[in-house]
């Protein structure tokens, strides 16, 4: 399409000083939702940021595209995961209510260990605890980036948390699998 | 207690980088589908609209010209509900006066275009080498270039930067853009490609006449 005056080109400029400043992060974050898996997170992220390109002139005067960024990413993350081709996990042990205050998740895991983990999440409960812990998101802006209230996503970071440590505690007794139906 | 941060980092994979262009290009793609699927959507009254908003004669300044873009009647109630604006092909702008060797190609109520005669470019989407009228979008920074009034109002006149942005297509070297305030205080946008020929100074004296009529709209 050619430019519009100033119409294209300036969207183009903004967006692509978005994309330089914020892809990376939001890739990493697309790596999370998708427990490792490096081309779905960039076919998410390729999805968002198409999507927020679309949407640019509207979202730039809202104020805020990384929050609209994140929003279809996440979106895209979970409604993938229910399209029949993608099968639930599979939790062996029974999660407690809430994780103890003595945690400590560092105990020698490596990274395909952390991701078995995420992977034995189902998926909003792995974006709620990606969204809390890794962006640092208030309750509140998860909840609205979720579409849920901030209880629901209190009990589902909580319990998230808990099947976590569980998982990397013992993660030869659940698991989860990826499988094409 | 170890950040529950760190443990999460250990999970990311190595992870590539990508060049902003990439995302640009899908950008455009994605809005040209969007773009198609609206014209097809709207095809069924596109050309019997713009034939019925085109091919008016008047006379602009003691000459006799060719023809303007004026909707024959303004659009209905209800044509204003069953049709949403960005698939509306009834111009939101009127001229006086057709450049001549230009005709009107048509538009929507976000903007009016006009076409070197003979282009086999019919795209009401596609504005390089075409004159383009637009209410200035609300979300551009102040308009830049040089004072240039709009019978007797503020305008700015500029030749558009090019090449700085990835764009599939960029507007031709030297695309000009002038930019001034109508009697009502709206700010109107006319992008004029360099094969028209005119000089800042001709390019206001013809932007004089644009009319900016009650279906346009405005980009946001």
């Amino acid at each position: 399409m050619a430019s519009r005056p100033g119409r294209t080109q300036a969207r183009d400029t903004e967006f692509t000083a978005f994309v330089g400043a914020h892809r990376p992060g939001l890739l990493r974050t697309a790596a999370l939702l998708t427990a490792g898996d490096a081309h779905r997170a960039e076919d998410l992220v390729q999805t968002g940021l198409t999507k927020l390109y679309v949407a640019w002139p509207s979202v730039r005067r809202e104020g805020n595209p990384l929050a609209y960024a994140r929003r279809t990413i996440v979106n895209a993350h979970i409604d993938e995961t229910r399209r029949p081709t993608w099968r639930r996990e599979r939790v062996v042990a029974e999660p407690p209510d809430a994780p103890t205050s003595d945690w400590d998740p560092l105990g020698g895991v490596d990274g395909e260990t952390v991701r078995a983990a995420l992977r034995a999440l189902p998926p909003r409960m792995r974006a709620a605890i990606v969204l809390r812990h890794w962006l640092d998101l208030s309750v509140e802006e998860t909840a609205a980036l979720l579409g849920c209230t901030p209880g629901t996503v209190k009990s589902t970071t909580s319990k998230g948390l808990a099947r976590l440590r569980e998982h990397l505690e013992r993660p030869a007794t659940a698991s989860t699998e990826r499988t094409a139906s | 207690m170890t950040d529950l941060p760190d443990l999460l980092a250990r999970a990311l994979p190595d992870l590539e980088d990508v060049a902003p262009g990439a995302d640009v290009a899908r950008g455009h793609r994605a809005l040209q589908r969007r773009h198609r699927t609206a014209a097809i959507a709207g095809g069924g009254t596109l050309a019997a609209l713009v034939a019925a908003a085109a091919v008016v004669v008047v006379a602009h300044d003691g000459n006799r010209v060719t023809d303007t873009a004026r909707p024959a009647a303004p659009p209905s109630p209800q044509a204003s509900r069953t049709v949403p604006p960005e698939l509306d092909p009834t111009p939101g702008f009127s001229v006086s006066s057709v450049p001549p060797g230009w005709k009107i190609l048509g538009g929507s109520p976000y903007h009016l275009l006009l076409v070197r005669t003979g282009d086999p470019d019919r795209s009401l989407d596609r504005f390089a080498g075409k004159i383009l009228v637009m209410l200035r979008p609300t979300y551009l920074d102040a308009p830049t270039g040089t004072p240039q009034p709009v019978a007797g109002r503020e305008g700015w006149y500029r030749i558009v930067p090019t090449g700085q942005v990835p764009a599939e297509d960029d507007l031709p070297v030297g695309t000009a853009d002038l930019e001034f305030q109508d009697g009502t205080g709206r700010w109107i946008l006319v992008q004029a490609p360099p094969s028209l020929g005119w000089d800042a100074g001709q390019l206001a004296q013809w932007s004089a006449g644009i009319t900016v009529l009650p279906n346009a709209l405005v980009e946001d």
